[in-house]
């Protein structure tokens, strides 16, 4: 395989050791870190930031600042996550489901040093994964068209709804609701506008992160205040100190399958244009409760370390993932890549077919700066864990402010819009109501996601088929996540007659 | 006979009427634009009756986390303080709306850190100087991001420049 | 006292500066759409050209002044439009134009916040014509095999409103010959894509962007709707051969332009300046490698010549792009 010219990728190796290379790359991975963990502000926002700086460089140099910050944003974002319930990126959101219940037993130093683990790895399995799929990269985007892309937002929404055990008619009248509120907006194929109600701001509809800082951190913070105390109402201080995090860190090792798996999925995930590192964090979490055993699915949602694990090692390995659609064939696999692909361009590399053997050099040090943005971020993350983690411990009064202040203003600093502040107070209240009646919120950012996902390739199918959706039953890839649809809600529908005992996660 | 669950009542209502009133505004659309909301609606409206009427086996039994609040004596917040949170952060988003989200932040965070939760004048003012401080220096320097300037503001400004 | 006086007044506006001293500050170059697309690329590429050649103006010895490109997304292309159109006429705040994307509502007699010809248009940047693209494999090996298919043509594109889609519906409408449309693609490149996989027949590329595209030859170039076929399209028609020159109208403009009530000489200033940066050897070189289109006129007057003949030809087909 050409690809694999050992000449070259000892080069690219060797590059990361000059001083500039090095100085890009530690300078990404602070920015990332800082970024990510920031809610609102992404590795989206960071790149675009870097675009004007990036042009001055060197396409190597470039390379490496870019890879710097978009390996190092999921891995600082779960820190957030996990201590504050405010996912730090969009994909991070599904690790606030375990990692926040461990932050409020005390031990966010385990959950931090378990995300920045698995978070590492994931990212180097991610690359492992996209080193292995480049010879098929062609078959793979010309494999998955509208009617694959249709079945897999059922399959996602399904089985997350499935996951949440005896609450499923709950979550799934929140995804539904979660629905409705993604159809907001003007449709894209229709062109006409759906309840905008002639309001200018929700002409584009409601935007995610927004939506979910608010949903998700805000209606947090608004539980907190009313409560009192603080995030950690068990444990003690103490407790939160390196010894916790390195044992949170030796647990994804101990966990291997649920890494590989969430890996997989990752990268799978990742690959899919339009799909994302959101859906696949998800997936992944609700690949891991299917996995458990009978006795610690109940556990899932009250702070099991194997919630944590499997969203993060999913997240990071996305960015695996995303590469292959977008340097094999110029299709940005997430708006990151949107980015990160115009940088390509502004430094006259082509991305497609042509780009392995035009541009083999650059992708080989992308590699390698990727690979070791991953470890050093992770390595960061878990140094600075057990005083972060501490954070839980500091009383609401002080910390709900702050936090709020923090989580409006990443609201606000996405698109510079002050309507997205109000979206995330709207939100935030929504999200309280719901968490304060049981209802589970999983479903929700998924059907914000998914949803128009699916309602656009329902159509793409239906036009694609001459008016009916017999094509589902001509493609064997459509058939084969028809089969994994089915076989998902068998196993559920088993699973409920077998243990009688409330499942529950909320 | 017709059970109610009463318990889950008061959000379930308003989710009704959402649903009715989507299915209602979304029957003016084309048929493809009409379809999510059509369906999602109508799913969401039978699910709700569902679970009004109390066939939703999950509501019948006391959860675990249910019976662990009445073990402990319940810590559910009292309506007021719920309520009063809730007016806090909107107030927030108000003042930053007019002030700017820089000097909203510092003085959502003093009043709701002082008036509200109760702490020693010092420590309030200390640390929302702090943390207007902390954003200040990380937008402007560290991000070179702008934050929200705020209406009022920008009436000055653009009273001062014309 | 008079002639002192006069003389007074005389050696006043001598020794005042013999234009406005523009730049003043900073310049804001408006994208309508998010970072990474085609215009957020060609504007920050040209930015640093066009910061070069208010330098040279300058004689250099000022502080540098800073060409800022500035994302605004939003109601494809409007939200920017909009804003631009309320900015003062001084020549700080200019935006990239997609023609006839952002002229749709002209076109369509509709209304969006703000007046496309009223706009101070400064000069073209790039833009590029189109061809007719169908999979290499595919059962039609020719434009006139496409106009022979029984039934609609099964067209993948992104949406109703794309200049893309526009541009399909004029040539089919020119034939007869009935397109069914498949939206809901996210870019050009996977709806181009998608006539690969078999989703549908055939669809319309910028002509840069298929070359970019064919690279590896997968796709089979039938038609070229320009005076000139370009050689990379081996076989392929153009308007002339089919009867219908005026197909060669069809095309997409990426346009600068700033508020209405710029005055002449800031007009002028920037309609070199972006001929500067666009005629640059670095710009010609990139644009070449990277398959990306460049090209400027030498007066503000050409360019809005060209955008009126433009959006009057799209305009005669209003009707088309009402219903879906």
């Amino acid at each position: 395989m050409e690809a694999l010219n050992l000449a070259i990728i000892g080069d690219a190796w060797l590059r990361l050791l000059e001083w500039d290379s090095m100085f890009y790359l530690v300078l990404g991975t602070i920015i990332g870190l800082i970024f990510g963990v920031l809610p609102g502000l992404g590795g989206t926002t960071a790149l675009a930031l870097l675009i004007p700086f990036s042009m001055g460089m060197d396409a190597g140099d470039a390379i490496i600042l870019m890879a710097g910050v978009m390996a190092s944003t999921p891995t600082s974002g779960a820190v957030t996550a996990i201590l504050l319930n405010t996912p730090g990126t969009a994909p991070n959101a599904a690790t606030t489901l375990d990692g926040y219940p461990l932050a409020q037993q005390g031990k966010g130093g385990l959950a931090i040093g378990a995300a920045a683990t698995a978070s590492g790895i994931g990212g180097l399995l991610g690359i492992v994964f996209l080193i292995a799929m480049v010879p098929i990269t062609r078959e793979i985007v010309l494999a998955f068209a509208p009617p694959e892309f249709l079945l897999l937002a059922v399959l996602g929404l399904v089985t997350v709804s499935l996951s949440t055990g005896k609450k499923f008619v709950k979550s799934l009248i929140v995804g539904l609701f979660g629905l409705i509120i993604a159809s907001v907006g003007y449709h894209e194929v229709t062109g006409e506008e759906r309840f905008t109600f002639g309001v200018d701001y929700l002409w584009d509809g409601f935007k995610l992160v927004p939506v979910m800082i608010g949903f998700f951190a805000v209606s947090e913070m608004i539980n907190l205040w009313a409560k009192r105390g603080s995030v950690s109402s068990g444990g003690d201080i103490e407790s939160v100190n390196l010894k916790q995090v390195f044992q949170g860190c030796l647990e994804p090792i101990k966990q291997w399958k649920v890494l590989l798996r969430g890996s997989a999925m990752g990268t799978g995930v990742g690959a899919l244009p339009g799909v994302g590192g959101t859906v696949a964090a998800f997936m992944a979490y609700t690949l891991a409760i299917s996995t458990a055993k009978p006795e610690d699915k109940e556990s899932f949602g009250k702070g099991n370390i194997t919630g944590v694990i499997a969203p993060e090692s999913a997240n990071n390995a996305k960015e695996g993932g995303a590469l292959v659609p977008t340097l094999a064939f110029g299709i940005p696999g997430s708006a990151e890549m949107a980015v990160f692909l115009s940088v390509l361009i502004l430094h006259g590399m082509v991305p497609g077919p042509t780009i392995m053997t035009e541009s083999l050099d650059i992708i080989w040090i992308l590699i390698a700066a990727t690979v070791v943005t991953g470890v050093m971020a992770s390595v960061i993350t878990i140094l600075a864990a057990s005083s972060i983690a501490k954070l839980t411990f500091v009383d609401s009064r002080t910390l709900v402010p702050v936090v709020l202040a923090f989580a409006m203003i990443g609201s606000y600093s996405l698109d510079n819009e002050i309507y997205d502040v109000f979206t995330t107070l709207a939100f935030g209240v929504v999200g309280f109501v719901f968490m304060r009646f049981g209802f589970p919120r999983i479903s929700f950012p998924l059907a914000i996601v998914l949803g128009p996902l699916m309602e656009t390739s329902y159509f793409q199918t239906l036009r694609i088929g001459d008016g009916t959706l017999s094509i589902l039953f001509d493609r064997p890839q459509s058939i084969v996540i028809m089969l994994l649809i089915v076989g998902c809600v068998i196993y559920y529908l088993k699973g409920f007659m077998a243990s009688p005992a409330a499942k529950e996660v909320s | 006979m017709i059970k109610i669950d009463r318990k889950n009542i008061s959000l379930l209502v308003p989710l009704t009427a959402f649903a009715v009133g989507t299915l209602v505004i979304g029957s003016n659309y084309g048929p493809v634009s009409a379809f999510i909301p059509f369906w999602a609606s109508v799913f969401m409206l039978i699910t709700c009756l569902f679970v009004i009427f109390g066939f939703d086996s999950a509501t019948e039994e006391p959860s675990e986390q249910d019976e662990k609040k009445d073990a402990e004596g319940s810590d559910d917040p009292d309506l007021a303080r719920l309520l009063g949170a809730v007016g806090w952060i909107t107030a927030f988003v108000v003042i930053a709306y007019y002030l700017g989200l820089l000097l909203g932040s510092v003085i959502y965070a003093f009043s709701s850190m002082y008036h509200f939760g109760g702490k020693r004048l010092a420590s309030a003012l200390v640390i929302s100087a702090g943390l207007g401080l902390c954003l200040f220096g990380l937008f402007e320097y560290v991000l070179e991001k702008e934050l929200y300037e705020g209406v009022l503001v920008e009436y000055v400004f653009e009273l001062v420049e014309g | 006292m008079r002639f002192l006086t006069a003389l007074v007044a005389l050696g006043l506006i001598a020794s005042a500066p013999a234009q406005a001293a523009f730049p003043e500050k900073d310049i804001e170059i408006v994208i309508p759409y998010g970072p990474g697309g085609g215009f957020d690329t060609l504007t920050r590429k040209l930015a640093p050209y066009i910061e070069e050649y208010f330098m040279k103006q300058k004689g250099g010895n000022f502080n540098k002044i800073k060409v800022v490109p500035k994302n605004m997304p939003g109601a494809s292309g409007k939200k920017a439009a909009v804003y631009t159109s309320k900015q003062k006429p001084d020549g700080h705040t200019i935006q990239i134009f997609n023609i006839p994307g952002h002229g749709l509502p002209y076109i369509k007699g509709e209304d969006a916040g703000y007046d496309i010809t009223g706009f101070t248009w400064l000069n073209r940047v790039g833009g590029d014509d189109y061809v007719v693209i169908v999979a290499k494999d595919s059962p039609y090996k020719t434009f006139q095999d496409l106009l022979n298919k029984s039934g609609d043509l099964k067209i993948p594109e992104q949406g109703p409103g794309s200049t893309s889609n526009m541009a399909n519906k004029i040539t089919w409408a020119t034939f007869n010959k009935g397109g069914e449309y498949i939206y809901g693609y996210k870019s050009s490149r996977d709806y181009s894509t998608a006539v690969l996989r078999g989703d549908g027949d055939v669809t319309m590329l910028a002509s840069g962007s298929a070359k970019r595209y064919n690279k590896a030859g997968d796709f089979r170039i039938v038609a070229h709707w320009a005076d000139k076929v370009d050689p990379a399209f081996e076989g392929a028609v153009n308007g002339n051969d089919v009867g219908h020159p005026e197909l060669h109208d069809l095309g997409l403009l990426r346009m600068m332009a700033g508020p209405a009530g710029m005055s002449p000489e800031v007009t002028k200033t920037w309609n070199e300046a972006l001929a500067y940066a666009v005629n640059h050897p670095d710009i010609q070189a990139w644009s070449a490698k990277t398959g990306n289109p460049v090209l400027a006129y030498d007066s503000a007057e050409k360019t809005k010549d060209v955008l009126m003949k433009n959006l009057g030809y799209f305009k005669k087909f209003s009707n088309l792009f009402t219903g879906k």
